[in-house]
C-alpha cells in the first residue's frame, strides 16, 4: 500500500495555510504546516516530506534563506522545493531558481486546485 | 524780435544717459541753436523748434532749442509739439508739410497761438527717429517749403548726423550692458542647471547651479562629455531602462528641442537624485546648428513624495493580493463543486462574487504594475521575436471575449514578417489591452481588424473597431490614470481604468507611440508604432 504523499506547506499567513491545507487534503495528501521558517526547518527534519511548498515572505529568515538551510543539510537536501510567493521580480526569482528549487510559482498566477494538481509531477519518490 | 531759447533737457532724470559726454551734448544744442536762429532769419518763419529725442520712447527729449519771433510758448506745449511731430513722421519717414486746410494743424493743440502752417522735419535714420525740427508759420509758404527741404538736407552736417548716430549707440550699447547684466544675473543666480555644449556633446561652460547640484566643479567637467557631469543610474542600478532615444539625440540628429526627460544622476559624492532635463538647439545668424544647451532641474523632494505615494500604492497592493487570492480560491472551490452541491441561486450569486473579485484582482495587478512604472522599476528584458505570431497568441487568448459578443476578428498581415526587438510579455500586454479595449466598446456582432505594417521604419499595429466610438472631448484624456467617460458600455464592462494608461507606458518604454483616431457612434482605430531598431545614445 502506497503512503500518502506527504506535503510540507511553510507559509506565514494563516488565511493562505487553510486554504492550500484544505485543498492538498481534499485530495488525499497528507499535510504538515510551519508558520515561520526556522519551524519549517524543524519539521522538515522531523516530518521527512516528500514535498515542500516554501513561502518567501517570512517572519524571521525568509524562504530564501531556508532553502540555503535545506540544501546545506543532508538529510533535507533531497526533497524538491517548490516556492510559492507573491513576490515576482526577477531577482528574487531567478535567485530562488539558482538556489535548487524546483519550481518558482506565483500565488497570484495559480488556483490552489491546479497547484494541488502538480504536486504529483514534482514529487518524486526517492528510488530506494 | 527773436528769442532763442535752448537747453539740455531731460524729460525724467533716468533718461539721463550716463556716459555721457557733457561737452558732446552741449555741441548738439550749440548747433541747434544756431539752426534754428538760422531758419527763422531765412525764412521768415514765425517759429523753429529742434528737438532731439530719447530712442527708445519720444516723450523723452534729450535737448531743444526754439527760436521764435513772438509766439507764446510755454514749456508742456513744446514737449507736445515735439512728441507729435517725431510720431507724425516716425512711421514714413517723410518731412511733414501742411497749410492751415490740412487738419494736420490741428494735432498741434496749441494755446492761444494761431498756426497756419508747420514743416516738421525728421532728424536721425530711417530706423530711429532721433529728433525732429519743427518750422511754424512761414510766409509765402508755397515758394519756400522746396527751400527749406533743400536747406536742410544741405545743411544738416554730416558731422553732427554721426554724432548724433554715435549717441544713440551709446545708449543702445548701455542698455544691452544692462541687458547684460541682468542676463548675467539669470545665470548666476537660477538654481537649475544651464550647461553649454558643443555639438559633440562636451561640456563648455556651466553656471554656478551646476556644482550645486552634481558636485562638480565647473573646472573638473569642462571639456568632458555630458554624460560624465550627469551619469545616469537607474533605480535598479543597472544603467538605462528606456529603449527610445534619448534627448541627447533628438536635438542632435533631429535638430530639435528634446522633449522633458527624467532620470537618476549619480552626484560627486555618490548620491542619486531624480533630475528632470531638456536640451535645446543653438543657432547662428545663418541658421546652421552651433552648439546646445542643456537645462536641468533636481526634483528630489517632488519625487521623494511621489516616492512615498507610490511605495504606498505598491505596499497596498501587494497586501492586497493575499486576502484576495484566499477569497478566489474558495470561490473556485464552491463554483467547482468540490464543497457540495450548489442550488442555482447559489450557484449565480457565488458567481457574482467571483466576478466583482476578478475585477478587485485584476484590479490590484494593474496599480502594482502602474506604481513600477512610475518608480522606473519596470524592468525591461529584451529579446528578438516576430511580431505577427505574438498578435495571434493575444487575439487566441481572447478568443473566449470575442465569442461571447460574437465579434468577428479579421487580421491583416504585413507582406514580410517583422522581426522586432523589445520586451515581448510588456508588448504581449500592450496588445492586449488595446484589443481588450476594441471589443469591449464594440456592440455584439460587430468586427474588428487588426492591421499589421512596415511604414516609415516602424512597426504599425492598427485595431479598428466599429463599436460605439470616442466623443472629441474625450480623445485627449482616454489615455489618463481612471480616465472612463461617462459611457454605458464602459459601466457595464467594468474595468479600473487603467488600461490604455499602461499600455501607452508600455509602448513609450520602447520609444514607440499610441495614437487614436475615432469617429463617435462609428469605431475607433488604435495605433501602435514602434521603432524597428533600439537607437542608443547617452
Amino acid at each position: 500500500m502506497d503512503e500518502p504523499v506527504k506535503v510540507l506547506l511553510i507559509e506565514d499567513d494563516v488565511r493562505v495555510r487553510e486554504l492550500y491545507e484544505l485543498v492538498l487534503k481534499m485530495d488525499e495528501y497528507q499535510v504538515v504546516t510551519a508558520e515561520t521558517g526556522e519551524e519549517g526547518l524543524e519539521k522538515a527534519k522531523t516530518e521527512n516530506p516528500d514535498l515542500i511548498f516554501l513561502d518567501i515572505r517570512l517572519p524571521g529568515i525568509n524562504g530564501l534563506e531556508v532553502l540555503e538551510a535545506l540544501r546545506q543539510d543532508d538529510r533535507t537536501a533531497a526533497i524538491p522545493v517548490v516556492i510559492l510567493s507573491n513576490l515576482d521580480d526577477e531577482k528574487t526569482i531567478s535567485r530562488g531558481v539558482s538556489l535548487g528549487a524546483l519550481e518558482y510559482v506565483v500565488k497570484s498566477r495559480i488556483t490552489p486546485q491546479d497547484l494541488s494538481k502538480r504536486v504529483k509531477d514534482y514529487h518524486k519518490k526517492p528510488s530506494h | 524780435m527773436l528769442t532763442t531759447a535752448s537747453q539740455l533737457v531731460y524729460h525724467k532724470r533716468e533718461a539721463m544717459p550716463r556716459n555721457l559726454n557733457p561737452q558732446q551734448f552741449k555741441s548738439f544744442v550749440k548747433t541747434a541753436r544756431n539752426m534754428t536762429d538760422e531758419l527763422v532769419a531765412l525764412f521768415d518763419a514765425q517759429a523753429v523748434g529742434c528737438w532731439l529725442l530719447d530712442s527708445d520712447t519720444t516723450s523723452s527729449l534729450i535737448a531743444e532749442s526754439l527760436s521764435q519771433k513772438s509766439l507764446k510758448t510755454t514749456s508742456p506745449w513744446r514737449r507736445q509739439l515735439a512728441r507729435e511731430s517725431a510720431d507724425l513722421v516716425s512711421g514714413t519717414y517723410k518731412f511733414y508739410i501742411s497749410d492751415h486746410s490740412s487738419d494736420i494743424i490741428d494735432t498741434f493743440t496749441l494755446k492761444s497761438t494761431a498756426v497756419t502752417n508747420a514743416l516738421v522735419y525728421p532728424l536721425g535714420p530711417p530706423t530711429h527717429i532721433n529728433g525732429v525740427i519743427v518750422i511754424l508759420n512761414i510766409p509765402d509758404w508755397d515758394n519756400a517749403t522746396q527751400q527749406i527741404a533743400h536747406y536742410l538736407d544741405t545743411h544738416l552736417s554730416q558731422d553732427w548726423q554721426s554724432q548724433l548716430q554715435q549717441f544713440q549707440l551709446q545708449r543702445q550699447v548701455e542698455e544691452m550692458t544692462d541687458q547684460s547684466r541682468q542676463w548675467q544675473a539669470i545665470y548666476n543666480g537660477v538654481k537649475e542647471s544651464i550647461v553649454l555644449l558643443n555639438l559633440k556633446g562636451t561640456v563648455l561652460t556651466v553656471n554656478p547651479a551646476t556644482e550645486l547640484i552634481t558636485g562638480r566643479k565647473a573646472d573638473s567637467v569642462i571639456g568632458k562629455h555630458v554624460g560624465e557631469l550627469f551619469p545616469k543610474v537607474g533605480p535598479m542600478g543597472n544603467g538605462i531602462n528606456y529603449l527610445g532615444p534619448s534627448g541627447l539625440y533628438q536635438t542632435l540628429q533631429e535638430r530639435r528641442p528634446s522633449d522633458l526627460f527624467e532620470a537618476i544622476v549619480e552626484t560627486k559624492d555618490k548620491r542619486h537624485i531624480w533630475v528632470n532635463y531638456t536640451y535645446t538647439p543653438l543657432w547662428d545668424g545663418n541658421g546652421k546648428m552651433m552648439g546646445m544647451v542643456r537645462v536641468t532641474s533636481d526634483v528630489s523632494t517632488i519625487k521623494n513624495v511621489e516616492q512615498m505615494k507610490n511605495d504606498f500604492v505598491s505596499i497596498a497592493s501587494h497586501e492586497l493580493r493575499t486576502p484576495l487570492g484566499v477569497i478566489n480560491g474558495y470561490l473556485n472551490l464552491f463554483l467547482g463543486g468540490q464543497l457540495g452541491h450548489l442550488t442555482q441561486d447559489q450557484q449565480t450569486f457565488l458567481e457574482r462574487i467571483y466576478h466583482s473579485s476578478s475585477d478587485m484582482s485584476a484590479l490590484v495587478e494593474d496599480l502594482l504594475n502602474i506604481s513600477r512604472i512610475e518608480a522606473g522599476k519596470l524592468e525591461v528584458t529584451v529579446q528578438s521575436f516576430d511580431l505577427e505570431p505574438l498578435i495571434d497568441e493575444v487575439v487566441n487568448h481572447l478568443e473566449p471575449r470575442f465569442q461571447s459578443k460574437v465579434i468577428k476578428v479579421k487580421l491583416k498581415s504585413a507582406t514580410e514578417p517583422i522581426r522586432l526587438r523589445a520586451d515581448r510579455h510588456k508588448l504581449e500586454r500592450a496588445l492586449t489591452n488595446i484589443i481588450d479595449n476594441a471589443i469591449k466598446y464594440t456592440y455584439d456582432n460587430g468586427t474588428i481588424s487588426i492591421v499589421v505594417r512596415v511604414n516609415d521604419g516602424q512597426a504599425q499595429i492598427a485595431v479598428k473597431d466599429t463599436g460605439v466610438g470616442i466623443k472629441p472631448e474625450h480623445i485627449g484624456h482616454i489615455f489618463e490614470k481612471f480616465y472612463r467617460e461617462n459611457n454605458p458600455l464602459s459601466i457595464r464592462e467594468g474595468g479600473s481604468g487603467l488600461g490604455l494608461y499602461i499600455s501607452r507606458k508600455l509602448v513609450e518604454l520602447h520609444g514607440g507611440t499610441i495614437t487614436v483616431a475615432s469617429q463617435h457612434q462609428k469605431g475607433s482605430v488604435f495605433t501602435i508604432s514602434l521603432p524597428l531598431t533600439i537607437k542608443k545614445y547617452t
